[in-house]
């Protein structure tokens, strides 16, 4: 028998016992065995690997076609609806344009554009409520705040927030979000910025992303477009940023338009 | 509701793992998790700077790692299976972000309070890492050789079952199939000594 079937049927089990112990011997003694009886083991568990993988790929294939049909018979909107989908056709249909009609009537939409962008069709634009995460409360602690913050009872987060001793980034960052929902933008953004502050002092970056978006929005509801701005820049110019679709080049340039008028 | 689905809802974490570890009931395994866990699972990514692609890659990865450590016996329901997934999406999470050279700071936070259980998660992620060396090697087999292999190794069908399957004349031609692809297996892995050190290492820190 070779060797490599050797240790193929030592690892099934297949091998009689003296034959078993004999090989169990030699691989005490010889290095060079127990380097191929190590190559052996690692590949046919990359062989089951591998099928694995691949059975899970099919499955997972299925069962997401399964749950997206549920979810269209239920008529939810699924989750994933809180990212808005990318307006880059629409932005390259424009850009096609522009190049195909000269600079000329880049600048008739520049007029175009300045004439009608302002900061609430901007904002209205923006604005997403925030939803909290669906598996708060399996794995971590729901907090009365959640509750009251998924009823929709605004009023009940303010108030019951004042009563907070010691309010983590998690209230703090709802708090700022249901101040956001009665357009309390001050409000909304002092509590962003405790959070952000807080964090600095931490060295953490808890909801870092989302004050991002929100804190700029916040900016943009009070008026205040020049501290809204680098906020945007930096969402748009961060690929990774859980917000960069939200924030296109031509959303950024509105922008520049909405600080120049605001000057 | 279906009766299948009522069957589904009811099913514990101890009939889950049984269906794993005999490879009989993956399908309805899968399903359950993903008709249970896939939102929260999603939700994770979602809220920690991925996106849905990002998700849905990371959920196949989870529950590849989970089948396999439940059939490696390195996970025998010591917690509940969700927190237990709970806990593998954000160690494969935290692992493609540092993959990516990201999120430092969230690193820090997720070192902190790391118990024997994602001690032990984290090892076998190494190793999976490590293992992908060997699966692209696996990869560029020819198809009769991954064929005959995963039927052996995957399916662990008998070489009598291998004939009735495949268009082998007899069950000599499958063994000498199966030992000649093998060898070519180990030979490529002899010549890519950089991937076989790397998993050797790995299996030695999961020891």
């Amino acid at each position: 028998m070779e060797t490599l079937e050797q240790i193929d049927r030592y690892l099934d089990r297949t091998l009689t016992l003296d034959e078993a112990v004999g090989l169990e011997q030699n691989l005490q003694t010889d290095a060079e065995l127990q380097n191929l009886f190590d190559k052996v083991t690692v590949v046919r568990d990359a062989v089951r690997s591998s099928a694995l993988r691949s059975r899970v790929r099919n499955l997972h294939m299925q069962l997401i076609d399964e749950m997206r049909q549920q979810d269209e018979a239920v008529n939810v909107v699924p989750d994933f609806t809180k990212v808005r989908p990318l307006r880059y056709a629409q932005s390259l249909r424009w850009g096609a344009r522009v190049a195909a009609s000269g600079l000329l009537l880049l600048a008739g939409y520049g007029s175009y554009k300045y004439g009608t962008t302002n900061i609430d069709s901007y904002y209205s634009d923006k604005f997403m409520a925030y939803q909290l995460p669906n598996n708060r409360g399996e794995v971590e602690e729901v907090t009365p705040l959640d509750v009251l913050y998924r009823t929709g009872n605004f009023a009940g987060v303010v108030q019951r927030f004042a009563g907070l001793s010691s309010p983590n980034a998690h209230d703090q960052f709802l708090t700022g979000m249901a101040h956001m929902q009665h357009q309390q933008y001050k409000e909304a953004i002092e509590r962003f910025i405790v959070l952000r502050k807080s964090n600095e002092l931490q060295n953490k970056s808890l909801f870092e992303q989302e004050t991002d978006y929100y804190l700029a929005l916040a900016f943009l509801g009070s008026g205040r477009v020049g501290d809204a701005y680098p906020l945007f820049e930096k969402i748009n110019k961060t690929p990774r940023h859980m917000y960069h679709q939200n924030v296109t080049d031509e959303d950024l340039w509105k922008l520049g338009l909405l600080r120049w008028k605001s000057n | 509701m279906s009766g299948t689905k009522r069957a589904l809802n009811s099913l514990t974490d101890t009939d889950l793992l049984a269906g794993i570890k005999t490879g009989k009931d993956i399908e309805r395994a899968m399903r359950f998790v993903y008709q249970s866990h896939y939102r929260m699972l999603e939700n994770y990514v979602l809220t920690n700077s991925g996106n849905q692609d990002d998700a849905a890659d990371l959920i196949q990865e989870v529950m590849v790692t989970f089948i396999e450590m439940v059939q490696k016996e390195r996970f025998r329901g010591e917690s509940s299976v969700k927190s237990f997934l709970y806990t593998l999406i954000k160690n494969l999470w935290v692992s493609e972000l540092r993959k990516r050279e990201n999120e430092m700071k969230r690193n820090e936070e997720f070192e902190i309070g790391r118990d024997t259980l994602e001690e032990d998660i984290s090892q076998f992620i190494t190793y999976k890492e490590a293992q992908k060396a060997i699966l692209a090697l696996f990869d560029s087999l020819g198809s009769g050789c991954k064929q005959v292999l995963t039927l052996f190794y995957y399916e662990n069908l008998s070489v009598k079952e291998i004939v009735e399957r495949t268009g082998y004349e007899n069950e000599q031609n499958v063994r000498n199939r199966k030992y000649k692809c093998l060898k070519e297996l180990t030979d490529l892995v002899q010549s890519s000594p950089t991937a076989f050190n790397n998993i050797k290492a790995a299996l030695r820190h999961a020891k």
